[in-house]
């Protein structure tokens, strides 16, 4: 399937630039002074959390046309998206807390990213147990796009509370844990990461896609699907 | 003055099930002992020397309320599913959205007595003054319980014909109770604690907006969920 | 920095000690991506079988 081999090459050069990123970071990106070498972590886990809010709306708008036009390749591109969009949050939920331990000396606390990664968590968590339990393929797309919908309407929520908390409850700042202002190397360092998270992505998707259409004809077929 | 026809419909698919669930009274009797089985555990398990009452008692409200909410929810389209209704409720001369918007008041008023005796009990159990501030306590009950029926209501329908539907609701509602949940306990916690109302301005104004956000949403998208 | 010293808050003089962290992350995140990775080819394989 054409597809699949796409996504396939494009994973597996996702997967050198992962290298390549791991590389630079480590060694050649300089320390930051105030947080020390646990900062490094924020080269991976920025671009995992942009991927995973923004794979959060990509299901969301796929659901919208979806709703509207039934076309089943949206319904399989939001399934693809969301089950990638899972990895992405699951990336979040492990690498934030250990980059804030060493920062804010708690594993968790209540700060925009961490909270914002435990609400995709949880909403993909439910976007992929809903498509599982539902039997018939047609209402099964349908819920779907619904829950991806309401998914997508919360996330704005989410980021209201945070300020909102945030303003009543000033976090008690030792470092400066959000983003510093870059200088040029940690700022490429940063920006090679997003890119090569950019295409982990699209080889994800591809192949989750190709998968799942895969999966179809096999089901169709009458045979046993994975 | 006639009212418009939806909401006429509306309100004959709320008094169906609220008189059905009057008439077998299983529901709100078990709801009305759980609450009360609920407070009385939280009463013997805590240290009253440890922390005050009133620090505890807007959790344990909102515990309570949130717990009975899904054990109505779940109840929601059981009824019909039980008796191949659905199809009758669906092929009734009435909009999709006078299901919901039915479904939506029945299961609010199922929670909202729910939440009657619950504040009470709440009050007398902890030793709480609340009949001092029941009118901003009530507005935040009020704003916050529609945000999650709305949503769980909406919910239920697609969950309803599923395998393990009793487990997967709560789920699958769980991110979307968890916002209005905690700028209720958060408001709650402060109306408690006697401060002015201005500091509950913006809590109360997220729960409106979540409602507002959620409701019409819900009507918008009720149909795509029994839609054969 | 003068905001540092109104809050008289310590600048470190050496860099924090939390390699552990780093490693930690890194090692984490290939985990994950890698099986992820490994997890779509061998579904993918499994469903082309037959």
């Amino acid at each position: 399937m054409r597809l699949l081999r796409a996504g396939r090459w494009i994973t597996a050069i996702a997967l050198l630039g992962l290298a390549g990123v791991y590389v630079r970071a480590l060694v050649y990106t300089p320390v930051e002074r105030m947080q020390g070498l646990a900062q490094k972590i924020f080269y991976l886990h920025v671009p995992a959390a942009i991927w995973a809010e923004t794979a959060m709306v990509l299901v969301g708008v796929a659901s919208v046309f979806y709703l509207f036009l039934k076309d089943p390749r949206l319904d399989r591109f939001a399934h693809a998206t969301a089950e990638v969009g899972t990895v992405f949050a699951v990336l979040m939920l492990t690498t934030g807390p250990i980059w804030g331990k060493p920062i804010w000396g708690t594993w968790w606390t209540w700060d925009a990213r961490l909270t914002l990664a435990l609400f995709l968590f949880l909403l993909y968590v439910g976007y992929l147990l809903l498509r599982s339990a539902v039997a018939d393929p047609a209402s099964r797309a349908r819920f779907a796009a619904v829950l991806g919908i309401c998914g997508m309407a919360l996330v704005p929520f989410v980021h209201l509370s945070v300020y909102l908390f945030r303003t009543l409850h000033p976090m008690p700042i030792v470092l400066k844990p959000s983003e510093p202002s870059l200088p040029g190397s940690m700022l490429a360092t940063f920006a090679l990461s997003w890119g090569v998270f950019t295409l982990l992505y699209l080889g994800f998707v591809l192949q989750r896609y190709a998968l799942s259409y895969l999966n179809e004809q096999l089901e169709a077929a009458g045979g046993s699907s994975a | 003055m006639r009212l418009p026809d939806s909401v006429r419909h509306a309100w004959a698919v709320a008094a169906k099930d609220l008189l059905v669930e009057f008439r077998s009274r299983t529901g709100i009797l078990s709801a009305a002992v759980f609450v009360v089985l609920v407070l009385m555990v939280f009463n013997f398990g805590r240290d009253p020397t440890a922390i005050p009452n009133i620090v505890l008692a807007p959790s344990i409200l909102w515990v309570t309320f949130t717990f009975s909410a899904i054990i109505a929810l779940n109840r929601a389209f059981q009824l019909e599913l039980e008796n191949q209704a659905l199809d009758g409720l669906l092929l009734a001369p009435i909009g999709r959205s006078s299901i919901y918007l039915g479904k939506l008041v029945a299961n609010l008023v199922f929670v909202a007595i729910v939440e009657v005796i619950g504040v009470p009990l709440v009050a007398l159990f902890f030793n709480v003054d609340l009949w001092s501030r029941i009118g901003p306590l009530a507005g935040i009950i009020a704003l916050a319980t529609i945000g999650f029926v709305a949503v769980g209501t909406l919910f239920s329908a697609m969950t309803v014909r599923t395998r393990f539907a009793e487990l997967l609701l709560p789920v699958v509602l769980l991110p979307f109770m968890i916002l209005p949940l905690a700028w209720a306990t958060l408001a709650t916690t402060r109306v408690f604690a006697g401060r002015p109302l201005s500091e509950i301005g913006d809590w109360l104004k997220m729960l409106a907006g979540y409602d507002i956000v959620f409701v019409v949403l819900a009507l918008l998208l009720f149909p795509a969920t029994v839609n054969e | 920095m003068s905001s540092w010293k109104q809050r008289e808050v310590a600048v470190p003089e050496t860099v924090p000690q939390n390699g552990g962290y780093m490693i930690a992350a890194y090692v984490i995140t290939g985990v994950i991506v890698l099986g992820y990775a490994l997890s779509l080819y061998l579904r993918a394989r499994r469903s082309l079988r037959p």
